[in-house]
């Protein structure tokens, strides 16, 4: 916890998302995760500082079937297809409930309040005891919404009829926004939102637009979380440069995963809000770490520890997640981290 | 009102992205007798390159592009019926899909739109199509072209598994094979033996565009 309050540790926090059945196996051998003590084992036998978990769906709730082929729709509508092994866990939203825009008139959000929503928390916190620190993953209200409309549908209504995203924005902030709390209740560490806001090369909407129907709610969640005395951390994909001043300001504590690709620099980003926030990922999870020689990872480490940790506030991590990533290319990473991540940090050639 | 003060209007409600004022410019050129074909080069086609320039120029995202699109599908919805009888000459034909295991569709949407907009003939096989599929679509049409389109580091090895299958088929000469998406590089397109790799949606169709055009002057 001393990273996101930017003082230096006696080495940097290891993290990462376990997203690869691979490590599962090898790691605790076997797959899937039984439940929640799977993922806090693996996650403790990898050595890693902290582990991620959404909340859960309502109690009473059951997946409906939508297809032959597995697909099925979730708690907010939305037809999911079946996740194949190497895409696991994460489910591709192949239609939108509110595509057509004018369902929105009867479209019944889930209840925040519900029973069941902290379940895997409440085990998770319990489980991970004190030396493990527990994110509690909540939604982003830009990308939410623009998931329960469709990018297309999602593009035109904001410039034809504006008010009706942010009815449905207004709608997921306050979902998100009160289920994060029951989650500060049943004891996370820390809150993390999953927002994301770019491609590679650029926004999905103009940061102007942005100003309007994303950023200000995203503020109200970091608001609402930190009030409850919780740090707030936020998981935003893409090249996000144009309104990295905006998302700053929005007062989270950590930025994750600062992506290679989507030309996210750590070492402009650390001097520039190292005063600010905590920086979290960086190694490139798609070339680098799946692709490049052993070698190759250990010097991107290095350069990113180098660059990123004097001063502390900094959690090594890859740029977007473990997916595809072979469990002995995870190790080497974290390996190095545990290594050349001690502070005081020296100056190391990459 | 002259040709091109009506040509103008299509073209500037596609830059302007105005929904609902696209496809009556539309109607209203092929009704003052301009053919279909003009329209799509000179209206859409001069027009999503005008909103391509506005993208390059940050003063356009992602949803400005998918709004064109949909401007773009509205427009040729109204043109098609005179366009049949035209019969006009497509520029080329591409077949274009995401690769097997993965379901992305974003930035293959804006390639499609980008090549129709340049008129291409455009062969959509979709999401999580197996090599096979490619194959036998190419095969089929006789595409000079061939896009694959992945997001996950987990499926861009299968952008290889289709350039063998080509190859397997024996029509890998036959065509041009150009790739795009998050995972890829000019690297990677080298070590599978692709043809191209399309930077960003634009990068991809001007290549496509290229291509044809070098085909031709071969063939003059």
């Amino acid at each position: 916890m001393s990273a996101l309050h930017l003082e230096e540790t006696d080495r940097i926090p290891l993290f990462d998302f376990l997203f690869n059945p691979e490590i599962f196996r090898k790691v605790l051998g076997r797959f899937p995760p039984s439940g929640v003590s799977d993922w806090v084992e693996c996650t403790k036998r990898l050595g890693l500082d902290a582990i991620w978990l959404w909340a859960d769906a309502r109690e009473d709730f059951q997946l409906k079937p939508a297809d032959e082929k597995g697909a099925f729709y979730d708690e907010w509508g939305q037809k999911c297809s079946v996740v194949k092994e190497e895409n696991w866990p994460i489910p591709w939203i192949a239609d939108h409930p509110l595509k057509d825009i004018e369902k929105l008139k009867e479209y019944e959000p889930p209840d925040p309040f519900a029973p069941g929503r902290t379940k895997s928390i409440e085990e998770a916190v319990k489980l991970a005891g004190e030396d493990m620190a527990v994110l509690g993953g909540v939604g982003g209200p830009f990308i939410n919404a623009a998931m329960l409309t469709g990018f297309t549908t999602y593009s035109i209504v904001m410039y034809e009829r504006p008010s009706a995203i942010l009815k449905i924005t207004e709608m997921i902030t306050h979902f998100h926004i009160e289920v994060g709390k029951r989650l500060i209740d049943a004891g996370v560490d820390v809150i993390k939102i999953s927002e994301d806001l770019g491609s590679d090369e650029t926004l999905f909407i103009s940061p102007k637009h942005l100003r309007v129907f994303g950023l200000p709610y995203l503020k109200r969640m970091v608001n609402a979380f930190k009030k409850k005395g919780v740090p707030v951390s936020l998981h935003c994909d893409g090249n996000i440069n144009a309104v990295l001043d905006d998302v700053i300001e929005t007062g989270i504590d950590v930025l994750h995963p600062i992506q290679r690709k989507a030309h996210m620099d750590i070492a402009e980003i650390k001097e520039k809000y190292g005063d600010k926030i905590c920086l979290m990922g960086n190694i490139d999870a798609t070339e680098t770490l799946p692709l490049g020689s052993t070698e190759e990872i250990v010097n991107e480490t290095k350069q990113c520890i180098s660059v990123a940790a004097p001063g502390g506030g900094h959690i090594l991590a890859s740029d977007h997640s473990l997916t595809g990533i072979s469990l002995d290319r995870a190790k080497t990473m974290f390996d190095v981290g545990r290594k050349y991540g001690k502070h005081p940090i020296k100056e190391i050639r990459a | 009102m002259s040709q091109e003060k009506i040509l103008s209007k299509v073209r500037n409600s596609l830059m302007n992205l105005n929904l609902k004022e696209a496809p009556k410019a539309a109607k209203e050129a092929v009704e003052s007798g301009i053919p279909p074909s003009l329209i799509v080069s000179e209206g859409i086609g001069k027009g999503m390159e005008a909103v391509g320039e506005k993208y390059e120029n940050k003063e356009y995202f992602l949803a400005e592009l998918l709004i064109a699109g949909e401007i773009m599908n509205r427009v040729l919805t109204v043109l098609e019926p005179y366009l049949r009888i035209e019969k006009a000459e497509a520029t080329g034909k591409v077949v274009i899909g995401t690769v097997k295991g993965d379901l992305h569709d974003l930035g293959k949407s804006i390639v499609v739109t980008l090549l129709k907009s340049a008129g291409f003939d455009v062969y959509d096989v979709g999401i999580d199509v197996p090599a096979e599929k490619f194959v036998e679509k190419v095969k089929e049409t006789k595409a000079e072209i061939l896009a694959l389109s992945a997001l996950l580091t987990t499926s861009m090895m299968e952008m290889k598994d289709v350039i063998d299958a080509l190859k397997n088929a024996g029509i890998r000469e036959s065509v041009k094979v150009v790739i795009g998406g998050h995972p890829v590089s000019e690297k990677f397109a080298k070590e599978i033996g692709a043809d191209a790799y399309g930077e960003n949606a634009f990068i991809g169709s001007e290549i496509c565009k290229k291509w044809v055009q070098q085909k031709q002057k071969s063939n003059d």
